[in-house]
């Protein structure tokens, strides 16, 4: 492909080229050892003692205990605060999908020209600060005396995951040909037989990812059950915060409770992880 | 039934009506409340004096609201562009196949996964003074002991380190995906033409990508200004009012001061600069192509 003319400027970049493709897949594990290194470290001192935490130079070498993950799990209501989270989690999710689907089909199919004002509109949704709406609920959940409960917070974290949902779930089924739903139809299905026999199992890869997200947005959620839960409905996020006060701040404990907190979303981002950078890139790429 | 209109718009309701009521009712509430004045006292009472755009104007003239608003758009500035330098830089280290690359990739988005408030709690933890890693490895190699979330100005760039480092794998990952939509082609016939690495870089990648980035910077830069739950964590704010951005004050105005039509205020006013940055934004970015 390259010419006589240009040789020489192919040969040396040829070898600079070999050069940098030795070198790239060092730097980038190096780089990635690096940049998740503060998340190994935290789950390293969820086993240290207070002793060899509370110190002035790093103890690389320690003698690991389960205190802190029992300081966590026995002496609190962590159970409880982590049905919460689940609960409110799930809740969400359940909420969101449900609606969202439907919507999401109807804009796919049905709104062939007027879609993508109405999808920009769900995405813009997400520009509003969640301090905007925080206060209005607070003081309509008051007045009916439902502040502290998992049903508010709920409803809350439909602001955010609704419009996400109806986003992310027409691009998805948009990406089913329409032609098989239509053949089921001749063959005697309605639109909503069609949806739940050919078009859902098609889109089931997107409906996991968008379902993915839609759990971890309500389960990392901080400002709204900040606000509205007092003690019934606290989900982990506000209790971590608890680890932190004034005077005393329990680092062993509070790194035993990040490494839980981060369990249920890692181990469910594990399981689908080729599915949730596809999901990824391909919404911004639109 | 499949009456098409009635499935177009059937299934389409629900959602519209929930989204009335779950996103129209708090903001119309929260207008109502800026537009009259409102405390703890006259909460219940019947007839609120409506004051129309006073609190506006009012809240304007209020220091420690300019100071968080100043606040909120260094951060913004400041982290938006750390990411997309570094997501680029990242991206374009990737941009090459080799084995284990995957796996590479996706231990990278793991943060992104993470509670903003336990990245927040973490680097509280790596940052501290005493006891944090991060001076223990500084004074190890020689340097001095920092007092990252003590001193005003350090404290912001640790909030804008703990930020960067949640949310920068998105970016990178983005970016990425954006590279390899590029034909190898087209870098090639560039460099057949004579020009280095860095000149394709420049006139012929970037270029390229953009759309990508545009899109980027207009998500990224929306999320960062409604930034509350990092610097809630990391320093709430403080210390004094160095980090308090917008959201961390109207939380403190709403929540602990109970000052009302101050925080509908001043929620509103951050939706309306949200707003108009991006409409600004999008604008600009039309007239370019």
């Amino acid at each position: 492909m390259v010419q006589n003319g240009g040789n020489s400027v192919s040969k040396s970049h040829k070898r600079v080229s070999k050069f940098l493709n030795w070198m790239r897949p060092l730097v980038a594990v190096i780089v990635t050892l690096i940049w998740i290194f503060p998340i190994l470290w935290v789950v390293m001192s969820a086993f240290k003692a207070p002793q060899d935490i509370f110190v002035k130079e790093t103890k690389w070498v320690f003698e690991p205990t389960l205190q802190n993950f029992r300081v966590v799990l026995q002496e609190s209501n962590f159970l409880d605060h982590l049905m919460n989270s689940l609960t409110i989690a799930l809740l969400s999710v359940a909420v969101s999908l449900t609606v969202g689907i439907f919507a999401a089909y109807s804009i796919a199919r049905f709104f062939k020209q007027n879609g993508e004002p109405l999808l920009l509109g769900m995405l813009s949704l997400r520009i509003i600060p969640a301090i905007v709406f925080a206060l209005p609920f607070y003081l309509l959940f008051q007045k009916y005396d439902i502040t502290d409960s998992i049903v508010s917070v709920v409803l809350t974290h439909l602001t955010f995951n609704v419009p996400f949902a109806i986003w992310m779930l027409s691009g998805f089924i948009g990406e089913v040909p329409v032609e098989l739903e239509e053949a089921a139809m001749v063959d005697g299905c309605s639109f909503a037989r069609a949806l739940y026999r050919v078009t859902l199992p098609l889109a089931m890869p997107g409906v996991m990812v968008t379902t993915f997200f839609l759990f971890v947005f309500s389960w990392n959620d901080l400002l709204y059950p900040l606000v509205l839960t007092l003690n019934k409905a606290v989900p982990l996020t506000v209790y971590v915060t608890t680890f932190v006060q004034q005077r005393a701040i329990l680092w062993g404990p509070m790194c035993a409770a990040a490494t839980v907190i981060v369990l249920p979303p890692a181990i469910f981002a594990l399981t689908m992880h080729r599915h949730i950078i596809r999901g990824l890139t391909a919404g911004a790429l639109k | 039934m499949n009456n098409k209109a009635a499935i177009k718009y059937g299934f389409l309701a629900p959602s519209v009506l929930l989204l009335l009521a779950v996103i129209a009712y708090p903001i119309g509430h929260a207008v109502y409340l800026a537009l009259h004045d409102i405390t703890f006292f006259n909460i219940n009472a019947a007839n609120k004096p409506f004051v129309g755009l006073a609190n506006f104007k009012e809240i304007f003239q209020n220091e420690m609201f300019l100071n968080a608003l100043f606040n909120t758009l260094k951060l913004v500035g400041i982290a938006l562009a750390a990411e997309l330098i570094l997501g680029l830089a990242l991206a374009l280290l990737f941009n090459y196949r080799f084995r284990g690359r995957g796996i590479l990739v996706t231990l990278m988005l793991v943060s992104t996964i993470l509670s903003p408030i336990v990245i927040a709690l973490m680097w509280r933890y790596m940052l501290n003074f005493e006891t944090g890693i991060i001076n223990h490895v500084l004074s190890g190699i020689g340097l001095q002991r920092v007092a990252w979330l003590a001193d005003p100005t350090l404290a912001f760039i640790s909030a804008v380190i703990s930020e960067v480092w949640w949310t920068t794998p998105f970016v990178f990952v983005v970016v990425l995906a954006g590279l390899q939509s590029i034909p190898v082609e087209v870098n090639e016939a560039a460099l057949v033409d004579g020009c280095t690495t860095w000149q394709t870089f420049i006139h012929v990648t970037l270029p390229l990508l953009r759309p990508i980035i545009r899109v980027v910077i207009l998500i990224r830069g929306a999320d960062l200004i409604k930034t509350f739950d990092v610097i809630y964590g990391l320093t709430n704010g403080g210390p004094g009012n160095a980090t308090e951005v917008l959201p961390v004050w109207l939380f403190k105005r709403g929540f602990t001061d109970f000052d009302l039509s101050t925080t509908a205020t001043g929620s509103l006013v951050l939706l309306g600069i949200t707003l108009l940055l991006a409409i600004g934004f999008l604008r600009k970015t039309r007239e370019q192509e």
